[in-house]
């Protein structure tokens, strides 16, 4: 332990104007700062988020999980062989309706590694590995979506090899969904869990997809349960991600 | 030693957990002057804050200036 002494409100005050400095610096540079941090931390937080993966996912996992995760992706993997067969004639059928509506051709999706583990962030926020400089197409406010096609969250900031994604549940978060036709707000809680108060006569079940108009209707999250609130006037809904964030590897960006 | 484990710990709970972080920043400042963790807490929200406040860096600063009359009694009852 070490007692306090005048030597330390020095240091004190010192480092207090350092960090003001290197804060206002930020804002006003457009966040370069912020940047060049994200850059030199890059290796170590892809590093832990490989250790979190491994550690939260892989190894943590006892045998009747692990067989029910195989035989999980083996019909994944069948219902993506099938998918893929499917997709050259969707493809035209796609074409052929966009030529019919008169409108663009939606580029071909990006694709981007997560490089910090998703859970670290505060602020519900994590890192990909895509930038101005590997993906010059993509946009600030661009959607940023899983394997399933679910949004995963929104591009918040851009840099030259690396970018901030802020997620669609983080904490704080307002949107406006649809769940089964009933119009709500869902806010974020943060860890990709949020909730919504609906009417009691609207009939809103456990797995409902919750799509939000302003994402194009994609979905944010399943209806992981409802119960009615303390007044019984409307109902308290629970929404989730259907899918585990600490593993989540691979992320496609699309234009909002 | 136990200083340096646990800025360690702290420095790895950037990375990993936001718990983990907070347990470090506490445990640090009851037991030693916190003045290194603001440095820690900036790196937190270079990190992860896109734009808006740096609640970390806040939050920490906060914390180091309205524990020190506490830990100013407590070391001297202790010492």
């Amino acid at each position: 332990m070490t007692n306090w002494s005048p030597q330390n409100n020095t240091r004190l005050i010192v480092t207090l104007t350092v960090v003001s400095v290197i804060l206002t610096v930020n804002a006003f540079s457009n966040h370069l700062v912020s940047r060049a941090v994200q850059r030199i931390f890059e290796p170590l937080s892809y590093t832990a988020s490989i250790i979190a993966r491994l550690s939260f996912g892989d190894y943590v996992s006892s045998r009747s999980a692990l067989l029910e995760e195989n035989q999980t992706l083996r019909e994944r993997i069948a219902q993506l062989d099938q998918e893929s067969r499917a997709l050259p004639i969707l493809r035209e059928q796609y074409a052929s309706l966009s030529r019919q509506l008169r409108l663009p051709l939606r580029d071909r999706e990006l694709t981007a590694e997560v490089t910090s583990h998703i859970l670290a962030s505060p602020y519900g926020t994590f890192t990909i590995n895509a930038g101005t400089e590997t993906h010059p197409a993509f946009q600030i406010g661009d959607l940023v979506l899983s394997a399933e096609g679910f949004v995963v969250g929104t591009i918040a900031q851009k840099g030259a090899t690396i970018s901030t994604v802020r997620m669609a549940l983080s904490p704080g978060e307002k949107h406006a969904a649809v769940i089964n036709d009933t119009s709500v707000t869902v806010e974020g809680n943060g860890r990709a869990v949020g909730e919504a108060h609906a009417p009691r006569e609207m009939k809103i079940h456990e797995g409902d997809m919750v799509l939000v108009p302003e994402f194009r209707f994609r979905p944010i999250g399943i209806v992981g349960s409802v119960s009615p609130d303390d007044s019984g006037a409307s109902q308290d809904v629970l929404i989730r991600l259907p899918l585990s964030l600490t593993t989540l590897r691979y992320v496609s960006i699309v234009p909002r | 030693m136990i200083r340096n484990l646990l800025l360690l710990v702290m420095g790895g709970g950037i990375f990993l957990s936001p718990v983990l972080f907070w347990i470090g920043v506490f445990t640090y400042i009851i037991f030693f002057e916190g003045t290194e963790l603001l440095f820690i807490a900036l790196v937190v929200d270079l990190l992860y804050v896109p734009a808006g406040l740096p609640v970390t860096t806040l939050c920490t600063a906060l914390l180091i200036l309205g524990t020190k009359p506490l830990r100013k009694e407590f070391l001297t009852y202790y010492s």
